[in-house]
């Protein structure tokens, strides 16, 4: 059985949780919506549905300083900026079920055989609270992989009514239940809870009715039209200008470069996002290999539903919409990957 | 012309940087010089001339901001039939005997520095990298990827004629960051969409009047010839 | 935390003039390493590249390095006392213990010498190991010929075919592109292969190969791509999805003719 909390009590019992530990949740600056480090509960915003900028910028800033470097007395010091990086524990807030999936994603890239350490330090103490979404956005389609609610989590809350009904997803989650704020719910809170869920994800489905749910059968009808029209098509659209890799909450790509002052005797080593749909992207000091634009395209979609399929048996796209809502040639990727499975 | 061989501007941000051992720079005004930096473009013969011998007497010549690196607000001139510009003068127009054109028209260029105004960390970067010897090259990228690491609101959704998906970055998005849509004084990078970012104002409402107007500001020769076609579609 | 980004500080200790455009940088990092695996050179304030291992012992290893982009010009005008950084090594290499108690083909194209020459060097030690060996070499010039002072040396172990582009003066080998070697070869069946040069060089070398009736479950590539951090991350060197610098650089033929994004080092072979 879960518990619950009344709503009227959640900004306590997220001041109780400010005292041991950063919290992060949405809040609204120049008028994007993203999830921040807290300093004042009250700036926290109530959004019925994600944030525009996913969890991603806190595990994976888009800019990140490796070390410094200084040549000095005949050779050369090397200062890791690693040992700088905060290991203080921190809870996230008011996450949806489409970005936890996706660091979940996130995880198996940065934390496989060779593990990210700098992704790792700010991952590892990190708490998520999540919450079921209102109604969905536009681009929304969370529901063709399984719904908004994902399968881990350290405690997740839903609406239901004048409280919210708090899942314990974790032992970390547990120990975050402080009698103050929460009471035991009871049968028909979890009924509400299960009928309100049910009720958004049909809302979703009945404009989305694409279920990607059987991952090998659609992989392998998606990797077939390796050389469809449709590349061609959209290569023609996109514009190369990177912004659905930038704000996907599962894109991982970044450039290594050194920057110095002006006679190169000291300076930083620098990781910064990068793009598969750039020019450069793979551009060696030989050859380009992938010098067309269609080619680029279709690397970023078999890139969240073929390739990490094959290496990891998960999809890199959780369904959070966000590339179509801010691809400025409006290519959407429910779209496209609709016709890829038709 | 406006000619800058290390003007007191770049002096300023030197010292900024406070370096002791500048090597580049020799004296003030005095040629031969290693690296020349030329602003602004020639608009009569005389200063044609002054191009040749600079670059003869320099090393490395460096067209410095978009007027530099395309003929710029000067070359807009071209786009206005001599006939008109004389009834505008009511006669010929005072001492414009030659059309303004790149830099590159008359002389070999080793670097170019976009941008109305040029970014001032992209030069440091280009002095950096000759000093240490480094490769310089130009960004073969949007304004749309500096904006978006930004996290800025794409002002094309909010309606505006923004040039940003199909201009050179480097500029670290410095208009959109301030709320202003991108007027593409960089110039379009070689990958460029050009006739995709058209598709994409023609969606919004943008007439070809005003999409032709605000890739004309800058003369670059890229965009001529899209205009053209664009004339003619 | 162990920090796979932070690279170790190294010094040049010696350089060895290969051709006009190559050197080898001889640099004080007791790595281990298997033939044909990769580093991360850093040169502090110009950045990484990534960079085959050409030979070692347990003080130091030889990088190869033609000057042809940022790092690689950068560490042509070094000298020796002069400081990098190395990260690695990384790559799966040659799968050498395959063709043990087998017939061995490595076949070269210019630059794509140096990461088989540890193979080589294994070879002339370990020869009862193989049956039959070759190296196929082709240059653009003799005088762009990787490694001439060891051939003498190599011939002694395995038979040495050697082609150029053009001739000069003195040249009185073969003319003519690595393919045109190919006949030459005086083993066929139950050879392992293990080429490495330019794209084009190993396409045409592998279509002749399999003509002649070389097993192509034994022929084996080395890829060379945009390698930024070595370890399957930042995803630069992904070509479908298989990671070069994880999952290669080394590839059978056959697993880089059914990758989804077909390498150029391949597209063609069988269509």
């Amino acid at each position: 059985m879960g518990v619950k909390i009344a709503k009227n009590r959640v900004n306590e019992f997220l001041k109780y949780l400010k005292e041991e530990y950063i919290l992060y949740a949405p809040v609204e600056e120049n008028g994007v919506s993203k999830i921040s480090k807290i300093e004042d509960t009250s700036d926290i915003i109530n959004l019925p549905y994600r944030t525009q900028i996913s969890l991603k910028p806190i595990f994976f800033p888009p800019e990140q300083k490796f070390f410094r470097f200084e040549k000095k007395n005949g050779g050369v010091e090397i200062e890791d900026y690693l040992p700088q990086e905060g290991d203080d524990k921190s809870i996230i807030f008011g996450v949806r079920g489409c970005d936890v999936n996706a660091i979940e994603v996130l995880d198996k890239y940065m934390l496989d055989e060779f593990e990210d350490p700098y992704y790792r330090k700010r991952r590892e103490n990190a708490i998520i609270i999540g919450i079921s979404c209102d109604y969905p956005k536009e681009s929304c389609f969370c529901t063709a992989f399984g719904g908004m609610v994902p399968e881990r989590y350290d405690l997740w809350f839903t609406d239901i009514g004048p409280h919210f009904y708090v899942d314990i997803g974790s032992k970390r989650g547990e120990k975050l239940i402080d009698d103050k704020f929460f009471e035991e719910a009871s049968e028909e809170d979890e009924m509400r809870k299960i009928r309100r869920i049910n009720s958004v994800e049909t809302k979703i489905n009945r404009k989305v009715k694409t279920n990607l749910h059987d991952i090998k059968k659609y992989y392998h009808k998606i990797k077939n039209r390796a050389d469809d029209s449709i590349w061609e098509e959209l290569g023609r659209k996109c514009v190369s200008c990177g912004k659905c890799n930038f704000i996907c909450p599962t894109c991982h790509c970044f450039d290594v470069k050194d920057m110095t002052n002006i006679d190169g005797s000291a300076g930083e080593r620098i990781r910064v996002w990068d793009s598969c749909h750039l020019y450069d992207y793979a551009k060696t000091s030989a050859e380009n290999f992938r010098e067309e634009r269609k080619a680029r395209v279709r690397y970023r979609i078999y890139d969240k539903f073929v390739f990490p399929v094959m290496r990891y048996g998960v999809y890199a796209c959780t369904g959070c919409g966000r590339c179509s809502e801010v691809c400025p040639a409006g290519i959407d990727i429910h779209a496209v990957v609709r016709r890829l499975i038709k | 012309m406006q000619f800058l061989n290390l003007e007191a501007k770049i002096l300023e941000i030197l010292k900024y940087l406070n370096i002791k051992n500048f090597r580049l720079a020799k004296e003030y005004n005095e040629m031969p010089v290693d690296i020349a930096f030329v602003e602004g473009t020639p608009t009569t013969r005389e200063e044609v001339l002054k191009l040749l011998t600079i670059r003869k007497e320099s090393k490395i010549l460096v067209a410095l901001g978009t007027c530099a690196v395309t003929g710029g607000v000067p070359g807009l001139v071209n786009m206005m039939a001599k006939k008109e510009a004389m009834e505008v003068y009511d006669g010929f127009p005072p001492d414009v005997p030659i059309d303004p054109k790149p830099l590159e028209y008359y002389v070999n260029v080793d670097y170019n520095i976009y941008g109305c105004t040029f970014s001032k960390d992209e030069l440091i970067e280009l002095i950096t990298s000759l000093i240490i010897g480094k490769e310089y090259r130009d960004k073969e990228y949007s304004v749309c990827v500096e904006c978006s690491l930004r996290e800025n609101n794409c002002l094309l959704d909010d309606g505006h004629l923004c040039l940003g998906p199909i201009t050179r970055g480097g500029c670290k998005a410095l208009c959109p960051n301030n709320g202003k849509m991108c007027l593409g004084c960089r110039g379009p990078y070689e990958d460029a969409n050009i006739k995709g970012h058209i598709k994409i104002l023609q969606d919004m409402g943008f007439t070809k009047d005003e999409i032709i107007e605000s890739l004309s500001l800058f003369s670059y020769e890229k965009f001529k010839e899209v205009i053209s076609w664009l004339k003619e579609e | 935390m162990n920090n796979p980004y932070l690279p170790a500080v190294a010094r040049i200790t010696d350089i060895i003039e290969e051709t006009p455009d190559t050197k080898t940088f001889v640099i004080s990092s007791p790595l281990k390493f298997k033939p044909g695996q990769f580093v991360e050179l850093s040169i502090f304030g110009y950045g990484e590249a990534p960079i085959s291992i050409s030979g070692g012992n347990e003080k130091s290893i030889d990088l190869t390095i033609r000057a042809v982009g940022n790092i690689t010009k950068k560490i042509h005008r070094m000298n020796v006392g002069d400081y990098v950084g190395i990260r690695g090594p990384f790559g799966n290499g040659w799968p050498v213990e395959r063709a043990e108690g087998r017939n061995l083909l490595i076949a070269a194209g210019g630059i794509g010498l140096a990461p088989l020459k540890p193979v080589i060097e294994y070879v002339c030690n370990n020869r009862k190991k193989f049956r039959n060996v070759t190296l196929l070499y082709g240059a653009r010039k003799p005088s762009l010929m990787l490694f001439k002072y060891k051939l003498e040396e190599w011939s002694k172990h395995m038979d040495v075919l050697l082609t150029v582009d053009e001739p000069e003066e003195g040249w009185k080998g073969n003319v003519g592109v690595v393919t045109t070697l190919c006949d030459r070869i005086k083993h066929v069946s139950d050879t392992v292969t293990l080429m490495c040069g330019p794209p084009i060089m190993m396409k045409y070398t592998s279509i002749s190969l399999m003509e002649l009736g070389f097993p192509t479950g034994e022929m084996y590539l080395s890829l060379e791509r945009n390698m930024k951090c070595g370890i399957g991350i930042c995803g630069h060197c992904a070509v479908g999805g298989l990671y070069v610098c994880r999952d290669g650089p080394v590839f059978s033929l056959n697993d880089a003719l059914k990758l989804i994004e077909k390498p150029h080092e391949v597209q063609g072979v069988i269509d």
